[in-house]
C-alpha cells in the first residue's frame, strides 16, 4: 500500500509540473496569432505555419490536463445537484468506483489503437493539410496515447481509493 | 438492438449518469464506447480516437480559449472598476440607479468576455458591495448580478455561440450577428423591470447617500466617464467591430482581444507575473473542462446519430406533436429548460443541438432563428435552480451577509423576464434576424 501511495504520489507532482508548464503556452498562442494578423494585413505576406502552430499550443496543453483535473474533480458536472441529496460515504465511493472504471475503459480501448494509429502515420509520413505548410502529423497525433496512458494511471488510481473507502465502510 | 429500444436505453443511462454526480464528459464518452462496441466491437473505435483528435485539431475551437482569457485578463485590468464609478455617479441618484446601472456594467463587459464566470465574479467585486451600502433589497440586487453576468454567454463574443455553430454548422459571423439585438432586449428588460419595481418601492432599490452625491465635481466628472468608456469600446471594436466588417475571423479577433485586454491590464499598471499566471491557470481550466465535454458529446452524438437515434427522436416529436411547428417548437423549448434546471448549457447545447437541429431544419425553420431560440433558452439554464451557474459564481464571490437562499429567490423574476423575451424572439424573428440581414444581406 504505502509503494502504491508514494508512486501515485509522484505521478500527481508530474501531472502538477507538467499543469505549470504548459499553461504559459496561452501567452505564445496569443503572440504568435497577432503575429499573423499583423502580418497578413500590414505587410501583406501571411504565415502560413500559424494555423497548425496555434492548433499545439492549444491541443496539447489541454490534452495534458485533462486526467490531472479529473484528479482535482474539476470536470462539469452535477455533483452540486447530487450533494442535496446527502449522499453516504460509501454510496459516494460506489459512485466513483464505477466512473473510475469507466474511465479505465475508455483508457483501456482506446490506448493500443491509438498508438497504431500515431505509428501509421509515422510509417505513411502523414502531412497536415491545413495550410500550404503541411508539417508531419505523427507528432501531434502522439499526444492521444500519452493522455490515454494518464487518463488509465487516473482510473486506476480512483478504483483503488473507492475500493478502500468500500472496504472500510464494511469493517466499522 | 432496434434503434427505438436502443435511443431509451441510452437516453436513461444518460440520465442516471449526470444525475448520479458523475462528470458529464465520462458519462457520454463511456455510453459511446460501451454502446459502439456492443454493435460494431473493434470497429467503432476509430470513431471515437476521431472524436478526441478532432477537437485537440480545430482550429476554430482555438477561439474559447482566448475568450476565456480575454475575461480573466479584463478581470484583471480594471476596467470594470472605473467604468463602474462613473456610472454610479450618473445614475445613483436614481430611484433603482445603481441596479440599472449594474445591468449597463453587465452588458458592457458581456460585450468583452465570452464567459460568464469574468463578469460575474466582477459585477459581484464591484456592483453588488455598492448596491448593498446603499441598502438594496439583497434577493434583487444578487438577481441583477446573476441575470446581467449570464448575458456574457449571449452577447458575443460567446463561447455558447461558437460551440452552437459548430455543432449544428451555421456561421459563427451570423451567429454573432443574430445575438445582438436578442441580447440587448433582454439587457433592456431588466432595466425596464428594475427602474419600475424601484419606482414603485424605493425600499427595494434606493438612491445613493446624499453626502456620496454632492461630493461630485462635474466638470473632471464628465472627462473621467468619457475616458472610462473608451478601453471597451476600444476592445468591443477590436473584437466585434473586425468581425461584422468582415476584416477578421472569429478566431483572429479572439486573438486580438485577447491580446488588447493584455494590453489594457498593462496601461492599467496591473499586469504582474502573478496575474500572468492566475490568467493563464484559470483559462486552461475553463477550456480544457469544457472541450473536454465537446470530445465526450461528440463520441456520444457520432454513434447515436450513427444508430439511427436522431429519427427516432423525430418520429417521436412528430407522433406527439401531430406535425405541428408549434408543438414543436414548445416541446424542444420545454426539453431545453428542464435539462437546464440540472445540467448547464454546454452539456444540453452539445446533445441536444446535433438532434434537434435537423428536425428543425425539416420544418423549415430559419437556422439563425432556431439558433437563437435554443441560445436564449439555455442562458435561463445559468439561472434555474437547482443547478445554476451563475449562482454558484456568485455565491464564491459575494460577501458572506448575503445567502444562498437571497440569491434562489433573487434569480425568478428574471428567468420570467428571460422567458418574457424568448417568447418575443418566437412571435418576432426579425428581432433575431435584422442585423444578419443588414451586415450580409442574405
Amino acid at each position: 500500500m504505502e509503494e502504491k501511495n508514494s508512486a501515485f504520489r509522484a505521478l500527481n507532482t508530474l501531472q502538477e509540473r507538467i499543469e505549470a508548464w504548459v499553461l504559459w503556452l496561452i501567452y505564445p498562442l496569443i503572440a504568435v496569432m497577432v503575429t499573423e494578423i499583423i502580418a497578413r494585413y500590414v505587410f501583406v505576406s501571411p504565415l502560413p505555419w500559424v494555423r497548425d502552430v496555434s492548433t499545439w499550443l492549444f491541443g496539447v496543453p489541454f490534452m495534458l490536463v485533462v486526467a490531472y483535473y479529473y484528479g482535482k474533480r474539476m470536470h462539469i458536472s452535477a455533483d452540486d445537484l447530487v450533494y442535496t441529496f446527502r449522499l453516504t460515504d460509501s454510496q459516494r465511493a460506489t459512485i466513483d468506483l464505477v466512473h473510475n472504471v469507466i474511465l479505465l475503459s475508455i483508457a483501456g480501448f482506446l490506448f493500443w489503437p491509438s498508438v497504431q494509429s500515431t505509428v501509421r502515420s509515422f510509417n505513411m509520413q502523414e502531412l497536415s493539410i491545413m495550410t500550404t505548410w503541411r508539417p508531419l502529423l505523427w507528432p501531434f497525433r502522439a499526444v492521444i496515447p500519452v493522455m490515454l496512458l494518464l487518463l488509465g494511471l487516473q482510473g486506476l488510481r480512483g478504483i483503488l481509493e473507492a475500493v478502500a473507502i468500500l472496504s472500510k465502510g464494511e469493517q466499522a | 438492438m432496434s434503434p427505438g429500444l436502443l435511443t431509451a436505453v441510452m437516453f436513461i443511462a444518460l440520465l442516471l449518469g449526470i444525475g448520479s454526480g458523475m462528470p458529464v464528459a465520462s458519462v457520454l464518452a463511456g455510453l459511446a464506447l460501451f454502446t459502439g462496441l456492443a454493435e460494431w466491437g473493434m470497429r467503432s473505435i476509430p470513431i471515437l480516437l476521431s472524436a478526441i483528435f478532432g477537437v485537440m485539431n480545430s482550429d476554430v475551437l482555438i477561439a474559447l480559449p482566448l475568450f476565456v482569457f480575454m475575461g480573466c485578463m479584463m478581470e484583471a485590468s480594471g476596467v470594470a472598476d472605473r467604468l463602474f464609478m462613473n456610472l454610479r455617479v450618473l445614475l445613483g441618484s436614481m430611484r433603482g440607479g445603481l441596479g440599472i446601472v449594474a445591468i449597463v456594467l453587465a452588458t458592457v463587459l458581456a460585450a468583452t468576455t465570452g464567459i460568464i464566470g469574468a463578469s460575474i465574479v466582477m459585477m459581484a467585486s464591484l456592483a453588488l458591495p455598492s448596491m448593498l451600502k446603499a441598502g438594496y433589497n439583497k434577493p434583487l440586487a444578487t438577481g441583477i448580478i446573476c441575470a446581467g453576468g449570464s448575458l456574457g454567454i449571449l452577447i458575443p463574443p460567446s463561447n455558447m455561440l461558437i460551440i452552437y455553430g459548430l455543432s449544428a454548422g451555421v456561421s459563427i459571423v451570423s451567429l454573432f450577428a443574430a445575438a445582438v439585438v436578442p441580447g440587448l432586449l433582454l439587457s433592456f428588460l431588466y432595466i425596464v423591470y428594475v427602474g419600475i419595481r424601484c419606482y414603485r418601492n424605493p425600499e427595494l432599490g434606493p438612491p445613493m447617500p446624499l453626502e456620496e452625491r454632492q461630493a461630485i465635481k462635474w466638470l473632471p466628472f464628465i472627462l473621467d466617464l468619457l475616458t472610462s468608456l473608451l478601453p471597451p469600446v476600444f476592445l468591443i471594436m477590436a473584437v466585434l467591430g473586425t468581425i461584422f466588417l468582415g476584416i477578421a475571423a472569429p478566431v483572429e479577433a479572439a486573438a486580438a482581444g485577447a491580446f488588447g485586454a493584455t494590453l489594457l491590464t498593462i496601461m492599467g499598471r496591473k499586469l504582474t507575473m502573478g496575474v500572468m499566471k492566475k490568467a493563464a491557470k484559470h483559462t486552461l481550466e475553463i477550456s480544457s473542462t469544457i472541450l473536454w465535454l465537446v470530445v465526450g458529446a461528440s463520441m456520444f452524438t457520432s454513434i447515436f446519430l450513427t444508430l439511427g437515434g436522431g429519427n427516432v427522436v423525430r418520429d417521436v416529436m412528430l407522433s406527439i406533436s401531430g406535425g405541428s411547428p408549434a408543438v414543436v417548437i414548445a416541446i424542444m423549448m420545454l426539453i431545453l429548460f428542464v435539462l437546464g434546471k440540472l445540467i448547464c448549457w454546454v452539456g444540453i447545447l452539445l446533445i441536444a443541438v446535433p438532434i434537434f437541429t435537423p428536425i428543425a431544419s425539416s420544418l423549415g425553420f430559419d437556422p439563425l432563428w432556431f439558433a437563437l431560440l435554443v441560445c436564449v433558452n439555455l442562458q435561463m439554464s445559468l439561472l434555474t435552480p437547482p443547478f445554476a451557474y451563475s449562482i454558484f459564481y456568485l455565491k464564491q464571490a459575494a460577501p458572506p451577509e448575503v445567502t444562498l437562499g437571497d440569491m434562489y429567490r433573487g434569480v425568478w423574476p428574471f428567468i420570467a423576464l428571460q422567458a418574457l423575451g424568448l417568447l418575443l424572439i418566437i412571435i418576432f424573428p426579425d428581432l433575431v434576424l435584422w442585423l444578419p440581414g443588414l451586415l450580409f444581406q442574405r
